[in-house]
């Protein structure tokens, strides 16, 4: 109860500065979003109450960085805490390094049915979320600290929404693991999670891509706001059913039996994840279409990504009408969307590696 | 349906095809990309253009045609479906369903009925007094409806804005593209759109200052001329900048006229103007006939520096004894972002304005070169920079000449008129043949003069490629490291004594040296072109505008609403069917039904026979 009080309390005391002192930063529509937020924040909290904790965590993490920084970048070299713990940097590497960890603690879960490991895998991947995220707010603090000018939401290139991709997938992961009562396919959505981890530490370290950019005009856009997370809860909730179906093919052809939750658990979860994908990822493309309108004057010019999008929802569009009017089950829905996870991350990283257009922000 | 899945499946596999094979492109790039072969094959099926092709379309027309019979024909039974109730069941069928429960309770069927009402149930009594129907959830039949009206009313807006009624209107022959480089003006009637032309995406390049009623639409390897039902003029274009030099946003003010009434706007990317049904863009931009005024360098020293004055897409003339070649300037780009490294950091700057031009002789050959204006700072000092390449598909190869301690480049100059004085070079081989006390007969010093004054007239002929030849030719393979290290040695040494009033005067530090004699060898690589000095110049701009209408859009925007709508019903909206029978005096039998069962839908039917028992309980 007091939890509830404390969470609605500091969403509407955050929102309510926000919009009293940061509003020449923000355009009607921002404005707009700030103020939709309040609620969708709230009803987030209660339908998952685990939320409320990370949002808390978060806001207190985010609140001694901006304490620490004192209005001026400098200090993240010289200040012990900034340095190591709380600049955006540590904090997305300290989710980097408790991804793996999680997954091992699962793995051994899994295999040893140890209880304790199955809690410890899942606290792990609770603090890597809690710092991913607040790794992105600090981050977010940290562009208005270059300038105000190139201050601006952290999911504007390639490295940042990598990041953004590990925490919605390992949120939704950890919401579907509270809901179904089972650890047990920690280690098989934590695989994906992981090779995105990967990805982030040879981009920081071989690319230096990690460094804050400014804008370019084609993103300066309320609608990235809402058109990039939505799109990300989409491949999130994609990736997470595709483990899920390699898991329940393992466990079928596999003898897997004993470390996997029933056929039946799994199948419901492939659905879930994949029917909220799909709605997440529908309303991102319309948005997408809509801001195109606006951006490039025309809501669709077939560029590579639109059209990879559109075989992306063509593909999971079939595997719902599959499921829910042709009454379909089993192995084939399972490699089906399997493979989707490849459709899925050609149009997510393929697209920017191997084809041109104008979604070219996120070059390697 | 089957039909229509295989058109479905075509659809996609040609959409991946429009992405790998690059969309629109000028035909001579496919030509040469697949070859004489493949070239015309490709073209046959439209792959270049593949998302207006006329197969495409028929597909999508299908498939929206096919998608109206069907909802046309499922539509009145659905509705139907939603306002009836299911039959009722007999005690023994109910036994079948996964969720059927049998208990006992002191709460007769009224109050049994009215926990399924709170529950959102509809209730049905039966002829029989025992037995009760509900249901729930029947809005998510409409989830059908909506999503596949949704599929129709955005194809229909996609159709509206596609180019469908050119496409018929050129295979009557009415229209046809134009694919000669003609003005606007000489384009003929047959290519041409009138202002009332339904939907069009067309681009409109106007310098600053520059007016125009019509743009352009590009077809296939040609294009269309569109009316526009104003007369747009460029006022200005300009870039805003981050602190670091990166581009913050492009900006158009352009004035329209439009039915005798003028509009000042100014667009930029993500905010376009619309007027009159038409939206303008902020698409482009490039150069629009800069003024550049410049200074012609001979980099042998072969003829004095001479002034030039141009402007972008200008040719000049410019004639040698033995050649005639011309200059054409392509472009002049104010703005030079680049990753720069000072104090053994990165860091991202704007290095200043350079300009591009191709330098062609008589037999139509071209080099193209790139000149920066400003020297360019590397390892903390600075260089004149100017790229050369023989083709556009190569990268630039730079010839660096080092700028003097006032950033300046006539030390160079000096430098290398210097090198080239007979005077100096005899003079300063004397001085360093007194110096050396190993000479001691006068045949040798005679001997070391010559071989070294020859050393030296090689490196001024050819450089150190001319120096590496001879030693080739002339010396035995194991002698030849240690022969061009003291060639090297020779040179540099008369190069610097040569130019000892420059560092004397402090113009350049000794180090400039060794950076002067890499330049002047590397200069006979850069071609013939004279180094190119950029004094002073007046930047005008082109904007490219992009020009939108689209009836269609609100269509699309409808469909998408309805989209998100239907899948909503579909997937989140559950139908449940129940049956309550009171088969003897409070002993009652509950079978649940859903099309769509799972774990969810289990714990849902518990709940609710948790709820009639606990009830009954307090």
């Amino acid at each position: 109860m007091t939890l509830s009080i404390l969470y609605i309390a500091s969403i509407l005391i955050a929102a309510g500065y926000s919009l009293i002192n940061f509003t020449e930063f923000m355009d009607q529509y921002e404005i707009g979003i700030l103020i939709l937020s309040i609620p969708s924040f709230i009803w987030l909290g209660f339908f998952w109450p685990s939320f409320k904790k990370l949002f808390l965590t978060v806001l207190i993490l985010l609140l001694s960085a901006i304490y620490l920084f004192q209005g001026d970048l400098v200090n993240q070299q010289s200040n012990f805490l900034l340095k190591y713990f709380l600049s955006s940097q540590s904090l997305i590497m300290w989710m980097t390094f408790f991804f793996p960890l999680s997954l091992l603690t699962y793995i051994y879960h899994s295999i040893k049915d140890s209880m304790f490991f199955g809690k410890l895998g899942t606290n792990f991947s609770w603090i890597a979320i809690t710092a991913g995220f607040s790794g992105l707010m600090v981050r977010w603090y940290e562009s208005y600290l270059i300038n105000l000018d190139v201050g601006h939401i952290p999911i504007s290139n390639l490295y940042e929404v990598f990041v953004l991709f590990c925490l919605i997938t390992g949120s939704m992961y950890l919401y579907y693991e509270h809901k179904s009562e089972t650890k047990k396919l920690g280690s098989f959505v934590l695989i994906i999670i992981n090779a995105a981890v990967a990805f982030i530490l040879w981009y920081t370290f071989a690319k230096s891509a990690d460094a804050i950019q400014p804008l370019v005009p084609a993103l300066q856009s309320y609608w990235m706001k809402i058109h990039v997370p939505s799109n990300f809860i989409g491949y999130g909730a994609f990736s997470i059913s595709a483990m899920i179906a390699l898991a329940y093919l393992l466990r079928n052809s596999f003898g897997l039996k004993k470390i996997l939750p029933s056929s039946y658990v799994m199948e419901d979860l492939m659905y879930k994840s994949i029917a909220v994908g799909f709605i997440f990822f529908t309303i991102a493309t319309i948005l997408g279409a809509i801001w195109a309108a606006e951006a490039w004057g025309g809501y669709w010019s077939w560029d590579p990504k639109e059209t990879w999008a559109l075989i992306v929802w063509l593909n999971y569009a079939a595997w719902l009408h599959l499921r829910l009017v042709k009454g379909l089950r089993g192995d084939i829905l399972a490699w089906w969307s399997l493979i989707g996870l490849l459709i899925t991350t050609f149009a997510f990283i393929g697209v920017n590696l191997f084809l041109s257009g104008l979604h070219s922000y996120g070059e390697l | 349906m089957r039909f229509a899945i295989t058109m479905l499946s075509i659809v996609a596999i040609a959409s991946i095809i429009g992405t790998v094979i690059k969309q629109s492109e000028p035909y001579n790039n496919y030509l040469i990309q697949f070859g004489q072969f493949w070239f015309p094959v490709f073209e046959q099926f439209d792959l270049y253009n593949i998302y207006q092709a006329f197969w495409f379309l028929i597909i999508l027309l299908f498939l929206v045609v096919s998608t109206t019979l069907c909802v046309s024909r499922n539509t009145p039974k659905i509705l139907k479906d939603i306002k009836k109730f299911q039959s009722s069941l007999t005690p023994s069928s109910m036994k079948k369903f996964r969720n059927y429960y049998e208990f006992k309770t002191y709460k007769n069927l009224e109050e049994i009925s009215k926990i399924f009402k709170r529950q959102g149930f509809q209730i049905k009594k039966s002829n029989n007094p025992s037995l009760v129907i509900a249901k729930k959830g029947t809005l998510q039949k409409l989830g059908y409806i909506f999503t596949h009206l949704a599929i129709i009313v955005i194809s229909v807006g996609g159709i509206l804005d596609g180019n469908l009624l050119f496409k018929i209107q050129q295979t009557l022959g009415i229209k046809e593209v134009e694919t000669r480089n003609l003005k606007f003006s000489e384009v003929p009637f047959k290519s041409q759109l009138n202002e009332n032309n339904f939907s069009y995406r067309a681009t409109l390049m106007l310098n600053e200052q520059e007016k125009n009623d019509r743009a352009l639409i590009r077809a296939k390897d040609g294009y269309l001329v569109q009316h526009l039902p104003f007369e747009i003029k460029l006022d200005k274009f300009y870039i805003e900048h981050y602190s670091t030099g990166q581009p913050k946003s492009f900006l158009s003010d352009i004035r329209i006229q439009h039915n005798g009434q003028e509009f000042l706007k100014t667009i930029s990317v993500n905010k376009p103007v619309s007027i009159d049904g038409v939206t303008i863009y902020q698409s482009d931009f490039q150069d629009g006939g800069s003024r550049l005024s410049l200074t012609l360098l001979s980099l042998f020293d072969e003829f004095k520096p001479t002034g030039l004055s141009s402007e972008v897409y200008k040719q000049n003339e410019f004639n040698t004894d033995n050649e005639n070649y011309v200059f054409e300037f392509d472009d002049f780009r104010e703005f030079n972002i680049f990753q720069v490294k000072t104090n053994n950091a990165l860091a991202t700057k704007n290095i200043g304005p350079s300009v591009v031009y191709k330098f062609r002789n008589s037999s139509g050959q071209a080099l193209e070169y790139q000149t920066y204006q400003n020297p360019i700072p590397e390892n903390d000092k600075f260089y004149f920079m100017s790229g050369m390449r023989e083709d556009l598909q190569s990268e630039f190869r730079f010839l660096r000449i080092p700028a003097d301690n006032n950033l300046e480049i006539s030390s160079y100059q000096m430098f290398v008129k210097n090198l080239k004085s007979d005077v100096l070079i005899k003079k300063n081989i004397n001085q360093l043949i007194n110096k050396s006390s190993f000479l001691v007969d006068e045949a040798a010093k005679k001997t070391f003069q010559q071989n070294t004054y020859d050393i030296f007239q090689t490196f001024l002929q050819s450089g150190y490629s001319g120096i590496a030849s001879v030693i080739e030719k002339s010396i035995p393979l194991e002698n030849q490291e240690t022969v061009a290290e003291s060639y090297i040695k020779i040179i540099y040494f008369l190069a610097e004594t040569i130019n000892q009033d420059l560092i004397k005067n402090q113009l350049i530090d000794v180090s400039f040296i060794q950076d002067a004699l890499n330049a002047y060898s590397d200069s006979f690589f850069y071609g013939p072109s004279p180094f190119v000095i950029l004094n002073e110049y007046e930047k005008i701009y082109a904007s490219g505008l992009q020009l939108t209408k689209d009836p269609g859009k609100i269509w699309v925007y409808i469909g998408a609403l309805f989209l998100v709508i239907g899948i909503f019903c579909m997937i989140y909206v559950q139908e449940v069917r129940v049956w309550i029978i009171e088969k003897t005096k409070n002993n009652y039998a509950i079978a649940f039904a859903s099309n769509r069962e799972h774990i969810d839908f289990d714990r849902f039917c518990e709940n609710i026979v948790k709820k009639i028992n606990i009830k009954d309980k307090t």
